[in-house]
Formats: structure tokens, C-alpha cells, sequence
């Protein structure tokens, strides 16, 4: 599948991006961009600096070098509810889900900074299951429910590029395979994606472009079809 | 015992349950956004002082004076809140009983305040209904807030910074409004105080006064507006009620307070228990 975003204009674009925790870089020069309406991939393995990458984006940890440009805008300097307001949204690792609200509670505050208020039913539609747990806590839902809530939470704050860290972590097979399906379907109906994923196959299978992070630098990038059959990935990730 | 009598030898009490009642409610707004933040006793101390200087020194009427004790908690709450809230957790907690202490200090030295002695003489102006309906506007004006997206935001914060953060949720103005919001009802708290107890002094605002309040809250429990109210009103009479143990009095209060924190967490009040109860019957 010949990747039909190529020409699409950038909506995100990274430039030397440099994160430091103390003396320990866990992201040195690293540059990415995402277009219009694409799925991009970032893979490696743990450690590798995929989520210091998001939080650095979400403008949650300081970054000592480097530019963000976001829809035309420099936003190297934004704070996260700038960001998120423009459209730059996050569904964290671990889904951030706040156990002691309801589902519903949960999802008016994804909706937080809309000033036209919060409508649910869009995400009731997509996501059945939280409209039939919309009165329960959110910490009862189980694990692939609540990657559900994550993502329709973030849909409300009407994203122009969604990022998803790891939304397969600590899921059943069967249950990653569903939230994949939406991830799929998100990116069918134009959305466009940033992809942090671990389960590399499954990432590339659906991604247009994707990148490799290896501690903290880029060391391969390209179409998602092509990676897939790249002798370096197949050896490191794939299982030969 | 005739009506008459009973109010005089209890009317300081009763008010006080009023009064401790909108301090308990003052420090579980800020509570409610994970702030452990213990100023509330000095900005009662801020809107005593204020408040009853400005009835005796400058003869100001009752009302007046009682706005400019809540406006002046307030505008310190504001000046204090833009640097200290940044921290948090016990750093914030030691920052804001630090400030309490350099509040009473600085009361113990000003001439304006008394010094040591206090004031003495202060108009014993505080009806029980101004009591009464500034408890009830602070519980309005809380249940307003809580039922809001406001009141959802505090909620974020409280459970995940991060995460509200990520939900374009701007913590810091926020976390300022809670903070600024509880130190208006102490001012007010304490300029009600101030005007039915006759004298101030600078240690009725001190560390113990900001530990009972914060003990006031959590006895009674933070997932809602009755829990506060109860711990204030258990905390303030629970002397009173175990005055025939005498000298072990106090030992009595502990005993209650860790039996309650070590059976019930979520305070006295807790509306999730509640509502089991009435699945289970």
C-alpha cells in the first residue's frame, strides 16, 4: 500500500529535540515529523526514550534543545494546557484514568476546555461499553475499558493529532487486538496518530511512516511496509 | 435550666461549631485539589486581627470590618499562594505551617495587635443568624463549585496531576483559587470569632489550631461538604462532652481520633459507605 500521505503538509514537526534527566540524555537530537492525516509508529524497546519523547511534546518534562513546530506554530515554549488546547493531545501510559470519578465525570473533563460544552454522545456511540458504565467508577472498568475511556477522553478534547503511548500495555491479546481496531478505525476516518508502541508488529501493520528509537537517538526511519522488512528490524524486533 | 441561661453559658460554644464548621470546609476545598496546605488557622488569625481592629481602633461598624478581615486573609492568601504553590506534598505542608508561624510572630510583636496580651475588649457584636447564614452562603457557594467543571477539575488534580494536565486542565490557576477561596472563609471565620469571644491572642491561631482544623476535616471526611461540618462540630464539642473525665480529657480526644482514622479512612462521612448500606438491606 503505496503510503497517499506523502504530499499532506506537516502538522508536527520535531527538530533536534534534546530531554536530560540529571546527566543522563534520554533523547539526544532527535527529529520527527507527522503529516496531515497520517499514522506514524514510533517503536523501540523499553528505555529506549518513546515517552520521555510524548511527555517532551505534551511539554510535561523541559527539554534543553531543540524545536516543536505544531500546525504552523512554534510551541517549543507552550505549557501543556496550551498545547493540548491547540489540539496536541495525549493518552498516556497507563491510561491516566481517574479511578475515583465516574466514567462519565472522566470523560465531561476530556472535554474540559471546550467552551462549547461536552457532547457525549459521539463517544457513547463509538465506545457502547462506557455508556452502559457511564455511572460507575472508572477504577472498576477493566483494563481494555478503561484504554476505551482513555481514548474517547482524549477524543473530546477534539485533538488534531492524537498521540496513543503504548495503548496495548498490560492487555489481554484478544482485548489489544480491539483497541488496534480503533486505533485503525481513528486513522480511516482522517485522524492523524502518533503510535508509541512496544508491540512493534502490530504497529507497523497499521502505521504509514514509523521510526525506531534506540537510547534516545533515531536510528531507522521510513515507510512502515518497508521497516517492517528492514533486516535490522526484523532481527531486533521481530524475531529474525 | 431556662433558655436564657442556657444561651449565656453556651452561646460561645454553639457559635464555635458554626464558625469551626466554615474553617473545616475552608481547608477541605483545598483538600479537594490535593493541597496539603495548613495556613487556614493564620488567615483565621489574619481575619480576627484585621476585623477587630478595625471595630476598636477604628470604630468601624460591624460589617465593614468583618469585609475588610476576609479581603485582607484574602489578599495575603493571594501574595503567599503565588510562590508556595508550587510545592507540594509535606514541602508545602512545612511552607504553610511556616507561614502560620511568621503570622503569629509577627501579631505577637505589632503594637496594633496588643502584642503578647492580645486585644481585649473587642465588641461582642456576632449574632448566632450571621453565624448561620455565613456557614450556610460558604456551603452554597462549595456545592456550587463542586457540581461544576471547576469543581471536576479540583478532582483531576487531586487524582493525577499529570493526567489533568493532559487534559488541558491549567493546574496552577486552579490550585491558586482553592488556596485564595479557603483563606476568604477563614477571614470570615475569623472575624465572626473575633466579635463573641471578647479577646484575641496570638496563640489561638497557631500550630495546634492549624493541626485541630485539618483534623476537623479528616475525622469528618473530604468526599463531600456534611463530612467537614460533622468533624468540626465533633471536634469543637468533644471537650465539652468529656468534660467529667477531667485531666484525661484530652488523652480521651486522641483515643477517638485514631480509632476513627484507623476504621473509617475516608472520614466519619463517607457517602460511597452510605450508599453500600442500602444495596446490602
Amino acid at each position: 500500500m503505496p503510503d497517499k500521505t506523502l504530499t499532506n503538509p506537516e502538522l508536527l514537526g520535531i527538530h533536534q529535540l534534546v530531554v536530560q534527566y540529571g546527566h543522563v540524555k534520554a533523547l539526544r537530537g532527535v527529529d520527527l515529523q507527522v503529516r496531515q492525516g497520517e499514522l506514524v509508529a514510533l517503536v523501540g524497546a523499553n528505555g529506549a526514550g518513546k515517552s520521555s519523547l510524548l511527555m517532551a511534546l505534551s511539554g510535561l518534562v523541559p527539554m534543553q534543545q531543540g524545536q516543536i513546530r505544531f500546525g504552523g506554530a512554534d510551541i517549543t515554549h507552550w505549557p501543556t494546557h496550551r498545547r493540548v488546547q491547540g489540539g496536541l493531545v495525549q493518552v498516556a501510559e497507563g491510561r491516566a484514568i481517574l479511578k475515583t470519578l465516574s466514567v462519565e465525570d472522566n470523560l465531561r473533563l476530556g472535554g474540559y476546555h471546550q467552551p462549547s460544552g461536552t457532547d457525549l454522545q459521539e463517544i457513547y456511540q463509538r465506545f457502547p461499553i462506557l455508556k452502559k458504565r457511564s455511572r460507575q467508577l472508572a477504577g472498576n472498568l477493566s483494563g481494555g475499558e478503561q484504554q476505551q475511556l482513555a481514548i474517547g477522553r482524549a477524543l473530546l478534547a477534539k485533538p488534531r493529532l492524537l498521540m496513543l503511548d503504548e495503548p496495548s500495555m498490560g492487555l489481554a491479546p484478544r482485548i489489544i487486538q480491539e483497541i488496534f481496531a480503533i486505533v485503525h478505525d481513528l486513522h480511516q476516518q482522517g485522524m492523524t496518530l502518533l503510535l508509541v508502541e512496544q508491540n512493534v508488529r502490530q504497529a507497523l501493520k497499521l502505521a504509514d511512516q514509523a521510526y525506531v528509537l534506540e537510547t534516545g537517538v533515531i536510528t531507522l526511519q521510513g515507510a512502515a511496509q518497508e521497516l517492517m522488512h528492514h533486516p535490522g528490524v526484523l532481527a531486533a524486533y521481530l524475531g529474525g | 435550666m431556662n433558655w436564657v441561661d442556657w444561651w449565656a453559658t453556651y452561646s460561645t460554644l454553639v457559635l464555635s461549631v458554626g464558625v469551626y464548621g466554615m474553617m473545616a470546609l475552608s481547608i477541605s476545598l483545598t483538600l479537594s485539589c490535593g493541597l496539603l496546605a495548613l495556613a487556614n488557622a493564620a488567615f483565621m488569625g489574619i481575619g480576627a486581627y484585621v476585623s477587630a481592629i478595625a471595630t476598636t481602633t477604628f470604630e468601624l461598624p460591624f460589617y465593614p470590618a468583618l469585609l475588610l478581615g476576609t479581603l485582607g486573609s484574602t489578599l495575603v492568601a493571594l501574595l503567599i499562594g503565588l510562590p508556595v504553590l508550587r510545592l507540594s506534598g509535606v514541602y508545602l505542608a512545612m511552607a504553610t505551617l511556616g507561614f502560620g508561624e511568621v503570622v503569629r510572630i509577627i501579631l505577637l510583636n505589632l503594637d496594633i495587635t496588643g502584642g503578647p496580651l492580645g486585644l481585649n475588649g473587642i465588641p461582642l457584636l456576632t449574632q448566632w443568624w450571621q453565624v448561620l447564614l455565613a456557614l450556610l452562603s460558604t456551603v452554597i457557594v462549595l456545592q456550587c463549585l463542586r457540581v461544576s467543571r471547576i469543581g471536576r477539575a479540583f478532582e483531576a488534580i487531586r487524582e493525577d496531576e499529570t493526567a489533568a494536565r493532559l487534559m488541558g486542565i491549567s493546574t496552577h490557576p486552579l490550585k491558586l483559587l482553592a488556596f485564595v477561596m479557603g483563606a476568604s472563609i477563614a477571614g470570615l471565620a475569623g472575624g465572626l470569632n473575633a466579635h463573641y469571644t471578647f479577646t484575641l491572642s496570638p496563640g489561638n491561631f497557631g500550630f495546634e489550631n492549624a493541626v485541630d482544623i485539618l483534623t476537623m476535616a479528616v475525622l469528618g471526611g473530604i468526599r463531600g461538604l456534611p463530612g467537614p461540618l460533622l468533624g468540626g462540630a465533633i471536634i469543637t464539642l468533644l471537650p465539652e462532652v468529656l468534660r467529667d473525665l477531667q485531666e484525661y480529657r484530652m488523652a480521651a480526644n486522641g483515643l477517638i481520633l485514631i480509632l476513627v482514622v484507623l476504621f473509617l479512612p475516608q472520614g466519619l462521612w463517607d457517602s460511597q459507605r452510605f450508599r453500600g448500606w442500602f444495596k446490602r438491606a
